[in-house]
């Protein structure tokens, strides 16, 4: 069975980033720019490696403490390069862990506005997913989410 | 809270029942009058606001002869609830990819300056 997201089961984030198009898409695509996309202040111990195909993976190392550390990144399921980006969030083994079915599907949506990009970040739970499997799916954003708001608001204070 | 949020979703799904519950948001209204924007017969509308009351999206009130429908927003609450820590997650990484952009910016403006030399 496809998947379908017609169910109002996810967020739109829009943001107009002070960059133009080609940046942001580095920013997104290209291994050496997207550190941004780890915790702040941690070590990873693997490079991240992106393999910018459909199918292909996006991986990259999280280190949130001496006890946990997790793969994450995503599998791309749409790639139009300077307009958008569609992946599978997650890892194989990873967090989100792909192995576990359908999981969050991410869609990136750029658009150019001058030298600036209005970027729109779209998750999605696809429809076949229960109630109780999607709240699994939700827990699991948890822990690592309060643990980015308490770094960033000690980062906040200490500037 | 899984079978709450399963019957959610599950009235959220049809656009009738949208469209019922956004006019709903306007105020109360009776089966009659939410019946008027769709060619639809009295029953079915019933139908559907029958789900949506399963669901606890929406009550009826008992005065009166014609009970009137009202919108209750608790369970779109919890529905909503449900997907903040995931917009968190992302929120503060596009904080951090707008910092990696200033950084990148910054380094194309060095390298053209760089090139005018």
């Amino acid at each position: 069975m496809p998947r379908t997201y017609e169910l109002e089961r996810g967020f739109t984030l829009t943001r107009l980033l002070n960059a133009p198009v080609e940046v942001v898409w580095q920013a997104w695509t290209e291994p050496k720019y997207l550190d941004w996309f780890f915790n702040p202040g941690t070590v990873p111990v693997w490079p991240t490696s992106v393999e910018l195909r459909v199918g292909g993976a996006w991986r990259q190392h999280m280190v949130e403490n001496a006890t946990t550390e997790y793969m994450t990144g995503g599998v791309y399921r749409e790639i139009v390069p300077n307009r958008k980006l569609v992946f599978a969030w997650g890892a194989r083994g990873g967090w989100p862990d792909l192995d576990e079915g359908n999981g969050p599907e991410v869609t990136v949506d750029l658009t150019p506005m001058g030298e600036k990009t209005k970027m729109d970040l779209m998750l999605r739970l696809p429809d076949q997913l229960s109630a109780a499997e999607a709240q699994a799916w939700m827990d699991k954003g948890i822990e690592p989410g309060m643990t980015m708001t308490i770094d960033r608001l000690v980062a906040r204070f200490a500037d | 809270m899984a079978d709450l949020l399963s019957s959610t979703f599950a009235a959220l799904a049809d656009p009738t029942r949208r469209a019922i519950l956004a006019r709903l948001t306007h105020g109360p209204a009776t089966i009659n009058e939410l019946a008027e924007p769709f060619e639809m017969t009295l029953p079915s509308v019933s139908r559907h606001v029958k789900v949506l009351e399963e669901a606890g999206l929406v009550s009826k009130s008992r005065e009166a002869q014609f009970r009137s429908c009202r919108l209750e927003t608790l369970p779109l609450e919890a529905a909503d609830g449900w997907l903040a820590e995931y917009r968190q997650f992302f929120s503060e990484r596009i904080d951090r990819l707008e910092a990696q952009l200033k950084v990148m910016m910054q380094a194309r403006t060095n390298d053209s300056k760089d090139g005018d030399q």
